[in-house]
């Protein structure tokens, strides 16, 4: 699905980690089996079992501000929510313990909860009852990793950190917090509320802090006061995609949006860019991809403007349908307000679009064939947007520098640089 | 003698596909044919038969004494041409008994009096043809889509022929006038203006069954008989789709009917009259000047059900823009999609009320938000569009 590069890149990561250690992989849902590493799917457990120790470390620190945070209001019912045990039963799933004898060491990933990420649905990850799913998961890995031998937790964003830090308190295994989108990101810089407060705290506990891109890594240093020396930068890999190009349905230049509809990923200023292009060049179509809270206004904003001919909106695509679009597409545009990393411009620039992306994104420190624009100047966004259409030279120069720049970008090289990570930490 | 003037409104859209980006310029087809299908079934056996049964052997027990007008969209009439001549039969069973009047309307039953003076009497006159063609009558009496109304479309009615026309019984057409009276319009003089009493037609239409009361027949027919002074008629317009479809036969509905007309006449207080006989009887000299747009719909009684968002807003500019285009290729087939894309339940989708009103258009819209039901729509015309340019390049 477009939405939810956290679950691709933690799939990715962990596909390419899996061939050089020992890896558990710990989800709250599995519908696929990735190859070659040990999944755990949470959902095909008995759960009724699980003992829950109620005033372990963890919880009586999530408690505590719990008590002092004012936003934490709307979560009352956190407290509670430990004390229920979930009874979702099936069969015995994949549980199967497996060793590799090479490798020289064991991490244990926990990655959000999600299922894989072609199942993903964003309701489990953005739901309401997400801090109680995310109590819940905790005293589930609690449970599921009593028997189990690892050297390094690693876990991923928010959802996951109090398990990562009850693990760590518990075992003593040092602890390592992959970030691949702050509150900071999704809420704007008034962020301060509980998701921000266990980001900090998950970052302060944790003995290496792991962003997906070094404007990441500034903001855990400058927002949330991460020692710079704990950070160490982990650029997420491309799954390798055939390109192919697809004929147009109409012979207009095509502008695509690929993205969650939210504030974060700024389609209201998109609107705004596409107004400013047509005004240049009033054939360009454009074409927004992705749901979210924000799609209604976004659709209004694009009808009050008389646009709605030219803006075409296509709810949530499946992988396929994506490509097809990135088949079609003339330029790319990401005007997110901040991006900690950024996977689908990766998957434009092997489509061979060029792209135009918000300066306050992790692509700004990658791709140096991409013209980029600070996310609030919706004036420059449209102009590089009419040079690409209007200028053949610029396209292809754009294209091949782009396509250069991503060579690296392999989930193998991710998980080497975690390798490295582990090594760093264990020796 | 008091009387009742009471007339039955019959539609169903061409409800339009979820079309998508990916569908544009790849020949699909806008119509949702087999939802459109499976639902005239539904309602043709739920109400249109059952009804036209009932409401036949009612006529022909009171020899005369009941009567009752029905207006056709011409897009129901070609959806039941097309997949239940049954149904058209039993239409055309009541015409043939005269105590049946049809009403004129739009073809289409769109809005285009308010956006293109010449569409508004080009589809007039289909429907008028229509009528003839399949119920072999010619309509006397106008009924405009949804009851809406304006003083500046009473010429292009009153140029094709009719005696009179349906407005809603409401303040902003009204005033503190009565109800349960004819009009004049305003500047046609000629045509007769026949109010809906709207308070007496909701009590069947919405609130026939509230919680666990059911209506009545002689409460209702009470209620009447409070209301007509001797010079006084109660007009009742209700969607026909009432008995047996929004209320099911289990609720009562249609029993409610019989018993109701059979009460009414066994009064011997009440005439039951056809919309062109009460204008004969009632004529006033009394002229209502209505310079806004009113109509029968939700709490404002106005075309805010179908034009007040920006979506709806910027579709119907766009469908009417396409018309000088459409009409100069003389292509029929792109013609007839353009004119069934005007039907104003299109617009009703897209409308972003809440509450009551909201709940209403829910009720009636086959997608799943306002927002869906915009995209769909525009994405239709930007194919329809690209359909242009295509016939542009070929018939050249």
């Amino acid at each position: 699905m477009v939405n939810g590069g956290l679950g691709i890149a933690c799939y990715g990561l962990s596909q390419a980690l899996a061939d050089k250690t020992d890896l558990s992989f710990i989800v709250p849902k599995s519908a696929a089996s990735p190859k070659n590493m040990h999944l755990i799917g949470l959902n095909e457990k008995e759960h009724a079992v699980h003992q829950v120790e109620n005033e372990s470390i963890a919880y009586s620190k999530l408690i505590k501000m719990h008590q002092v945070d004012v936003e934490l209001d709307p979560y009352q019912q956190l407290p509670l929510a430990k004390k229920e045990k979930v009874q979702e039963t099936k069969s015995q799933g994949i549980f199967s313990k497996k060793k590799k004898s090479k490798a020289p060491s064991r991490a244990v990933p926990i990655p959000p909860p999600t299922s894989s990420p072609f199942t993903f649905d964003i309701k489990d990850l953005y739901g309401n009852d997400l801090l109680k799913n995310t109590t819940v998961y905790t005293e589930l890995v609690i449970a599921e990793t009593k028997d189990m031998d690892f050297d390094v937790i690693h876990c991923h964003d928010w959802m996951t950190i109090p398990a990562g830090i009850e693990l760590k308190k518990r075992t003593g295994k040092p602890l390592v917090v992959q970030i691949h989108s702050l509150e900071y990101d999704r809420s704007g810089p008034e962020s301060n509320g509980l998701i921000f407060q266990i980001e900090k705290w998950g970052m302060e506990e944790a003995d290496y802090v792991v962003p997906v891109s070094n404007y990441t890594g500034r903001i855990a240093f400058s927002r949330y006061g991460v020692n710079p020396r704990k950070l160490f930068t982990i650029r997420n890999g491309m799954e390798s995609i055939l390109p192919y190009k697809k004929e147009k349905p109409f012979k207009d230049p095509l502008v695509v949006f690929v993205g969650r509809m939210t504030q974060q990923k700024a389609p209201l200023q998109f609107i705004e860019i596409a107004q400013r292009v047509l005004k240049k060049k009033p054939n360009t179509r454009f074409v927004m991809a992705g749901t979210g809270n924000l799609l209604p206004e976004t659709v209004e904003s694009g009808a009050h403007q008389k646009l709605g001919d030219r803006i075409h909106f296509t709810g949530q695509l499946n992988r396929q349908q994506l490509f097809d679009l990135m088949a079609m597409a003339d330029v790319y545009c990401m005007p997110s307000m901040s991006e900690p990393f950024g996977l689908t411009a990766l998957e434009a620039v092997q489509f061979k679009v060029p792209c135009v992306i918000s300066a306050q994104s992790g692509m700004y420190e990658l791709l140096k064939g991409a013209l980029f624009a600070d996310h609030w100047n919706t004036g420059a966004f449209a102009e590089h947007i009419v040079s690409l259409l209007s200028n053949q030279k610029l396209r292809s120069k754009c294209v091949t520098q782009a396509t250069k720049d991503i060579e690296e970008s392999t989930w193998e090289h991710a998980a080497d640089r975690a390798m490295a990570l582990y090594d760093k930490i264990l020796n | 003698m008091p009387s009742v003037c009471l007339y039955f409104q019959v539609h169903q859209p061409l409800r339009i596909r979820n079309f998508s980006f990916f569908d544009l310029g790849k020949a699909s087809d806008y119509f949702n044919n087999e939802l459109n299908e499976e639902i005239l079934n539904k309602v043709s056996d739920n109400c249109y038969l059952p009804a036209n049964k009932l409401l036949l052997n009612l006529i022909e027990t009171h020899k005369g004494n009941f009567k009752c007008s029905f207006s056709l969209s011409g897009l129901v009439i070609e959806q039941l041409a097309k997949h239940r001549p049954d149904v058209i039969a039993s239409f055309k069973a009541l015409a043939d008994t005269k105590c049946v009047e049809f009403l004129g309307e739009t073809y289409y039953h769109s809005l285009a009096a308010f956006y293109n003076r010449e569409e508004f009497d080009r589809q007039i006159k289909l429907h008028k043809q229509a009528l003839r063609k399949y119920l072999g009558v010619t309509p006397k009496v106008f009924r405009n889509t949804e009851l809406l109304y304006q003083d500046a479309i009473t010429e292009t009615v009153h140029n094709n022929g009719y005696e009179g026309i349906w407005i809603e019984g409401s303040e902003n057409n009204l005033g503190k006038a009565n109800t349960n009276r004819l009009y004049r319009s305003h500047p046609h003089e000629n045509l007769a203006l026949i109010p809906r009493n709207f308070v007496l037609s909701d009590e069947i239409a919405f609130r026939f069954h509230q919680q666990k009361s059911t209506l009545k027949a002689d409460q209702f027919t009470k209620k009447i008989l409070q209301l007509t002074a001797p010079q006084n008629t109660v007009n009742l317009g209700l969607d026909y789709e009432t008995f047996g479809e929004h209320f099911h036969e289990e609720a009562g509905i249609l029993s409610f009917l019989s018993q109701w007309i059979n009460n009414s006449i066994a009064t011997k207080k009440i005439e039951f009259l056809t919309s062109s006989e009460t204008i004969d009887r009632f004529f006033t000299v009394k002229k209502l000047m209505v310079p806004h747009i009113t109509s029968w719909a939700d709490s404002e009684k106005n075309i805010s059900a179908w034009v007040q968002n920006d979506m709806q807003k910027e579709c119907i500019e766009k469908l009417y823009s396409l018309r000088d285009i459409i009409f100069k290729l003389k292509n029929r087939s792109l013609q007839e999609i353009w004119s069934a894309l005007q039907c104003s339940d299109h617009f009703y989708y897209m409308s972003t009320k809440q509450h009551s009103d909201g709940e209403v258009h829910n009720y009636f819209s086959p997608f799943d938000s306002p927002h869906s039901a915009y995209i769909a729509y525009i994405n239709i015309l930007t194919d329809l569009e690209l359909t242009i340019d295509k016939m542009r390049i070929y018939s050249a």
